[in-house]
């Protein structure tokens, strides 16, 4: 959750049922599964199944992007 | 303290948070929260400034303790807990982070499960509707169908109470509290009526012209034999309703007869194996409850017959006489019906 409030540089920001949920979620998906469990600290890892849907999501954005940017010109 | 549950925890969320907030205020504060129950328990203490926030959510890997420690971490201190699905959090925090952040989930779960919810109540109209139909004896299709109907109302609840519609939540709690009412109120009605019918007991005089008005029904068989008692007996048994009937009367060629019938329902019929089982319980209860059979037994040298026609509803009979008797279809009052073809005993 810091993470990711770090990479947004403040912009996006997570709340603890947001967080678990999106766990719970990818979990159930099958896009992460559970790599190790240290005390009470539970790390996962990505999955290929996860791996194949990250990757596609991230081409749909950029591919949008690139339309935007190509639409809007110097527009933008 | 205890006061009552104006709001649907889930679904008026907002109302419901403003309440116990406003409580807290007042030095109140609220100890549980159970999306079922019609009350909610409040300790005293010093008044204090809190927000509150209620997370549900319907994974089946859901990690509780992480969930609530991260919450701990962000300001969130642990209220209760109900079952693994429903938690309640307070911070004493002003600006607090908000469990859910992510609005489009939120969104899209509410819309999905409002058409859920409908689909499923529109389910168990169907199905509560073709249980009628098919549930022959209506005393205990109604003892039946109302534990059914509570069922319903506890579960129908449960789902809709688990899924908060921001943008119809208003509409759709008040709608589901008179559903829900209604249901409640419907199935203790008819709970108690169906008790009432149950422990009631009908002594009457089958040539008499009376009987044949109280059991219309029964009009072919009166007009074939002469039947000059008809004692029904019902009993009551917590979860095992059971129709005793106890019929004595005189066929057509002189002879006394005396059936004994007992007939459990769950669901209008019979398999094979409730007929078996049945027939065991049935001497049980005999031999402890029926006395009055039971001397009849003796002085009549009465024997039991079990129909072999493993799709009627008639169990067992004790009968004495051996002439080819057939009673087709009697229904009383309580619309038990038995049929009963062929041989039932010897000559006496």
């Amino acid at each position: 959750m810091q993470e990711v409030e770090k990479a947004s540089e403040g912009i996006l920001t997570m709340g603890a049922g947001t967080c678990y949920g999106l766990i719970s979620k990818c979990l159930e998906d099958k896009l992460i599964r559970l790599k190790e469990e240290k005390l009470r600290k539970k790390i996962y890892e990505i999955t290929p199944k996860g791996k194949q849907i990250l990757q596609g999501e991230m081409e749909r954005l950029s591919k949008q992007l690139e339309l935007a940017k190509n639409y809007l010109g110097e527009n933008v | 303290m205890i006061r009552l549950l104006k709001y649907d925890v889930l679904l008026e969320t907002e109302p419901f948070i403003e309440w116990i907030e406003s409580m807290a205020l007042q030095g109140w504060f609220i100890k549980y929260i159970n999306e079922e129950s019609f009350f909610v328990h409040f300790k005293k203490g010093e008044p204090q400034r809190l927000k509150y926030c209620v997370f549900t959510h319907r994974y089946r890997k859901f990690n509780s303790d992480e969930f609530i420690a991260t919450a701990n971490e962000q300001g969130w201190e642990l209220v209760s807990k109900k079952g693994m699905e429903l938690f309640l959090f307070k911070s004493a925090l002003e600006e607090p982070l908000p469990l859910e952040t992510d609005l489009s989930e939120v969104q899209r779960k509410n819309r999905t499960m409002t058409h859920g919810s409908l689909k499923e109540l529109a389910l168990y109209g169907i199905l509560f509707a073709i249980y009628l139909k098919l549930a022959n004896a209506w005393a205990l299709s109604m003892l039946y169908g109302s534990i059914l109907l509570l069922l319903l109302a506890i579960y129908t609840r449960r789902r809709y109470i688990e899924h908060p519609d921001k943008a119809k939540k208003r509409q759709v709690a008040k709608f589901l509290k008179v559903y829900n009412m209604g249901l409640v109120v419907t199935a203790l009605l008819v709970m108690a009526f169906s008790i009432y019918r149950f422990t009631d007991s009908i002594l009457v005089d089958g040539s008499s012209p009376e009987s044949k008005l109280i059991h219309p029904q029964s009009l072919s068989v009166l007009n074939t034999v002469d039947i000059y008692k008809v004692e029904v007996r019902k009993s009551f048994f917590s979860f095992t309703p059971v129709s005793t009937s106890l019929i004595q009367f005189t066929d057509t060629q002189g002879y006394n007869r005396i059936i004994y019938s007992t007939q459990k329902r769950i669901f209008g019929r019979f398999t094979e194996s409730d007929l078996d089982d049945y027939y065991k319980s049935s001497q049980i209860y005999i031999s402890t409850s029926l006395n009055r059979l039971t001397e009849w037994k003796k002085e009549t040298g009465l024997r039991t017959y079990k129909n072999e026609k493993q799709d009627a509803e008639f169990l067992s009979v004790f009968v004495q006489g051996d002439t080819t008797y057939s009673l087709h279809t009697l229904n009383f009052a309580y619309d038990e019906h038995l049929e009963l073809l062929g041989k039932m005993g010897d000559n006496p």
